[in-house]
């Protein structure tokens, strides 16, 4: 089950036009690519790795960060700065819905590189709603391999 | 070398509080009787009752004798705390009494408010409550140059949350005041930051609060989101200022990274918060605990030093050291 790998592009243009991007560092990367097991995370909502880019939408600007999770109830991602909790932003993945996110967690890793933890700001997604998201995602490291 | 910090008589000590004497000669004294403990060890005695209240001459033999306070009954003062609430203001603007003693009844009498409005499920009332206090604080220490050492000796040592968060606003106005800021607005705001920021322990289990022994990592984990809990419960208050929240958020960051909950360097700390994290730790080194001796402020100030550009700003440090 969930034996697959789930890609995050973000739009070329966006990511051209990004005024800042993450830089995360290379160990970093390898550890979030990591699959836990359902017995491995304590979390109410398993979270999937999710390796890829994305665009943050925030106060205006477009910045580039990339994710490193996906889970029903938010995503994880590298953002080039410090996030504050409660702070309402918004996600755009290629090729599935704008993700309107509130954050929650921010630590840093690295200068240039947060790993912040968000929530969907509306509701968790629904099992069909995540099927979606994975198969769009998915679909796209399809298309990626091509 | 250390300095031994006397045992005193506080709210939570033994049912008595402790006042300083002058303010039993004060026109705002509240109806209470007072008492006095003939030895350290022994149950305080009847010296006036509150009707006939200490004459002249009991004020002057105490004098003589090196007494600077008198105790009165918790639950009696309690009583009538609503009263005293109300002359709060006139209290500490009442040049009769030394600062330091109007810092220990500000601080007595704000107590019982503090802890009934830090229960409230709603947190307004005990921003409120900050923000007059604060305001209060900032004024008493700054006009009245109240002596860091005095105010060390005057104040209470125990774990009781708001004997903490009044020590540290009190301290945090003094080492703001040492580092420069004369800005009377600036300094007030520090003081309220000060009061609030331990505002997300509310949300953590008593349980590991008080818990005597080692944390565990998920006890570590609960207790490390209080900051969180905290910027949370207030950032969408507009009365709260950036500065402010940022005492409440960043005030366990270091400023090597090595703090929690960012890991943030020094040059994303807020000056205020760094600030904050020096005379936080200072306070509840202080503090007496059920489990260790009490550490009296020359000690604590060595183990700060310890954290000098690691854990503290430096310049920071430097000056809250200055003033001892």
């Amino acid at each position: 089950m969930l034996d697959f790998n789930l890609l995050a592009t973000a739009p070329d243009r966006l990511w051209d036009a990004a005024t800042v991007v993450a830089t995360v560092p290379e160990a970093e990367t390898t550890a979030s690519s990591a699959r836990l097991t359902q017995s491995e995370d304590p979390r109410k909502h398993r979270r999937i790795p999710l390796e890829g880019r994305a665009i943050l939408v925030h106060e205006n600007q477009i910045i580039g960060v990339y994710t490193c999770n996906l889970s029903a109830a938010g995503v994880g991602f590298f953002c080039p700065f410090q996030l504050f909790p409660a702070t309402e932003t918004q996600l755009i993945i290629d090729g599935i819905d704008l993700m309107k996110i509130t954050v929650e967690t921010c630590r840093r890793l690295s200068k240039n590189c947060y790993k912040c933890g968000a929530i969907f700001s509306e509701r968790s997604k629904s099992p069909g709603e995540l099927r979606d998201i994975f198969s769009r995602l998915r679909k796209s490291t399809d298309e990626g391999d091509k | 070398m250390s300095t031994t910090v006397q045992p005193q008589e506080t709210a939570s000590a033994d049912g008595y509080v402790r006042l300083p004497l002058a303010f039993f000669c004060s026109p705002h004294r509240p109806r209470l009787n007072i008492y006095q403990r003939v030895s350290v060890e022994s149950k305080p005695v009847l010296l006036a009752s509150r009707n006939s209240g200490l004459s002249d001459s009991q004020v002057v033999d105490l004098q003589k004798r090196g007494q600077k306070s008198a105790l009165v009954l918790r639950s009696e003062m309690e009583a009538v705390s609503e009263e005293m609430l109300e002359s709060l203001e006139c209290i500490v603007a009442d040049d009769s009494i030394p600062a330091e003693g109007r810092f220990l009844v500000l601080q007595s009498v704000i107590g019982l408010e503090i802890t009934r409005t830090l229960r409230s499920k709603d947190s307004s009332r005990f921003v409120a409550v900050s923000q007059d206090v604060g305001g209060m604080i900032a004024n008493l220490v700054t006009r009245q140059h109240v002596s860091p050492q005095k105010l060390f000796d005057v104040a209470a040592h125990d774990t009781a949350t708001f004997v903490h968060i009044t020590n540290v606003a009190a301290y945090a106005v003094l080492l703001a005041e040492q580092l420069g800021i004369s800005d009377k607005h600036e300094r007030q705001q520090i003081a309220v930051g000060a009061m609030l920021h331990d505002i997300g322990k509310r949300s953590i289990p008593k349980s590991i609060l008080q818990k005597v022994g080692k944390l565990d990592a998920a006890e570590r984990e609960v207790i490390e989101s209080h900051p969180k809990l905290g910027y949370v419960e207030l950032c969408k208050d507009p009365n709260i200022s950036h500065g402010q929240l940022m005492m409440v958020y960043q005030h366990h960051e270091w400023i090597n990274g090595g703090g929690y909950p960012v890991g943030v360097l020094a040059d994303e700390i807020h000056p205020w918060a760094k600030l904050l994290a020096v005379v936080d730790v200072f306070d509840a080194l202080t503090a007496n605990r059920p489990y260790r001796e009490s550490i009296g402020r020359l000690e604590a100030i060595e183990i700060l030093a310890t954290g000098t550009g690691t854990q503290f700003d430096t310049q920071v440090l430097k000056c809250w050291i200055s003033i001892f």
